[in-house]
């Protein structure tokens, strides 16, 4: 029966699968205000911390939470209410980006802490966040493409 | 290695369109299939249906509180089906000697 098909009818449906595909995977897209988002309630939970009150501190630390569960709804509610883009559709590699990333964050923003702390800055944490901050927004952009790039890739069909 | 595998029910557009979305998800709610396809509700019924009955898809209606969700998935079998189709077209592609680029519907002749 396939001998029915031509190559060009195909490569079209071919295509045409690629196509929908890319309609799958753009949900499990990070919306850009959810790294702002990220950002400024870290920015938040340092500024508490830096206060040194209990009372600060605990806003803060509430704050952070609460902000951070409610962008993770928001985002997975919104894409995930549709479709569920399937498991395997990243990989491990994906895992290892998402892993590094977390990580030069962290790499930022700890050592940006613990000198200006050392320094006598009345404001290490905040000043920390913020350098993690920087890195989350002009790198984000970065790693969603490249994310977006190996789940579209990811098994060439 | 998957055996390449022509699947007259699944080659027809509008089923290869939805077996294609339905292969890149877990899970998807109808009106995302819908919407995503362009077609109308009782016309994707059909096709979910003609789907369904060939064991490729699984309907499942489930509750969030009081409103009703309709979604459909692909099975096992419905994977491997639409696996082997795709082997198959890329087949009839690579021998025609053509590449599919992945980022269009152009396609080249290698030789």
């Amino acid at each position: 029966m396939s001998e029915r098909i031509n190559p060009d009818e195909a490569a079209r449906a071919l295509a045409e699968i690629r196509r929908r595909k890319e309609q799958v995977t753009v949900l499990s897209r990070i919306p850009g205000w959810f790294r702002w988002a990220v950002a400024l309630l870290a920015i938040a939970l340092a500024s508490g911390l830096d206060t040194g009150e209990p009372l600060f501190i605990g806003v803060g630390v509430t704050v952070f939470t609460l902000g951070l569960l409610t962008a993770l709804g928001v985002v997975i509610g919104h894409g995930w209410s549709r479709a569920v883009p399937r498991r395997d559709l990243l990989g491990p590699r994906a895992a290892l980006v998402i892993v590094a990333f977390i990580a030069l964050i962290l790499l930022v923003n700890l050592p940006t802490t613990f000198i200006l702390q050392a320094a006598g800055s009345p404001i290490p944490a905040t000043v920390g966040a913020l350098a993690g901050a920087v890195v989350i927004i002009a790198g984000g952009p970065i790693v969603a493409r490249y994310l977006h790039r190996l789940a579209n890739d990811g098994d060439r069909r | 290695m998957i055996q390449p595998k022509f699947d007259e029910l699944i080659h027809a557009p509008t089923r290869l369109s939805i077996v294609a979305l339905l292969a890149a998800a877990e899970d998807a709610e109808f009106r995302f299939i819908r919407d995503s396809v362009g077609l109308s509700d009782s016309a994707l019924s059909k096709q979910l249906t003609t789907l369904e009955e060939a064991g490729y898809v699984e309907i499942r209606k489930t509750f969030v509180g009081k409103r009703s969700r309709t979604s459909a998935r692909l099975t096992t079998v419905g994977r491997a089906a639409f696996d082997q189709h795709i082997a198959a077209l890329q087949q009839i592609v690579a021998k025609a000697g053509r590449t599919v680029h992945p980022e269009s519907t152009t396609h080249e002749n290698t030789h």
